[in-house]
């Protein structure tokens, strides 16, 4: 389900919020708890992958995942010339899959 | 090339952090190499992104334009590239499973001028989540001229818990 930048923020903080323990950095090998920038910082970018899971990600997934065009211009190319649908009608079936597989969100 | 990479600052990661800074780049060195090797996070289908820092602080602005060629055991070479986003080294993400780890070098260009971009090509190698061995190459430009003293890796949620990060400056004589 698709979600706003307030909804993503408001869960950002919530799950912020949950956190047990201070969060801690690395700095040139030294530990140190996090301060008030990071916190910020930590918040937003959190917002940001909620945002992106929620909104963009099926499209990337898509991207990823869709038969090459090679596979494209080979079944195309053999179903409008030699009149041999096979490889059309596979490319068709794994194109429809990659689509239910990574709906685009409401 | 004897004597050419000076450690500049190092980390080595056994317990859970948010996040990992290398500082210290200086006017010393034009030119600095970054390894991080055998990165694991402990949330699972998750990337380990990357910012330049600029006194401290990581640059979050939406100035990093990228294009990579990912090698992906499981399926075909994919060229992809993004412009104006806040970080880099997404796409592929990596796992909690036994082995799921990334290691990665990078060569860091102009990151002490004031008036050019900061350039970076990087190269990495990792078992992703499913798993799967990825490799990449990959180019990216800072497209703001702020001067850069240092790198931060980050997960994209969760925490990095190993590690060896080492970033070396590149004497030129």
């Amino acid at each position: 389900m698709a979600k706003t930048e307030a909804q993503a923020k408001k869960e950002a903080q919530a799950k912020f919020d949950a956190l047990e323990s201070p969060m801690t950095k690395s700095v040139d090998g030294k530990i140190m708890e996090y301060d008030a920038t990071d916190d910020a910082q930590w918040i937003e970018d959190e917002t940001q992958r909620i945002l992106y899971e929620a909104n963009e990600k099926w499209s990337q997934d898509r991207a990823d995942n869709y038969p090459s065009i090679i596979e494209f211009v080979e079944a195309y190319t053999e179903k409008e010339i030699l009149e041999d649908s096979t490889k059309w009608d596979a490319y068709v079936t794994a194109y429809e899959k990659v689509r239910s597989d990574h709906p685009k969100p409401e | 090339m004897s004597g050419s990479l000076v450690l500049i600052s190092s980390a080595d990661i056994s317990s859970a952090v948010s996040h990992v800074d290398l500082t210290g780049m200086s006017d010393t060195y034009s030119n600095y190499i970054v390894q991080a090797s055998g990165v694991e996070i402990d949330t699972d289908i998750q990337q380990v992104l990357m910012r330049f820092i600029s006194s401290g602080n990581p640059i979050s602005n939406s100035e990093y334009d990228l294009i990579q060629v990912r090698f992906r055991s499981e399926n075909t070479i994919q060229t992809t590239n993004g412009q104006n986003l806040d970080k880099f080294g997404q796409y592929d993400s990596t796992g909690t499973g036994t082995g799921e780890a990334v290691s990665r070098t990078l060569f860091i260009y102009n990151s002490r001028s004031a008036s050019e971009h900061t350039m970076c090509n990087y190269q990495e190698v990792m078992y992703d989540f499913q798993p799967y061995a990825k490799g990449l190459r990959a180019g990216v430009i800072l497209t703001e001229t702020t001067v850069v003293d240092g790198i931060r890796f980050y997960a994209s949620s969760g925490n990095i818990d190993k590690g060896l990060f080492k970033i070396y400056g590149l004497k030129e004589n």
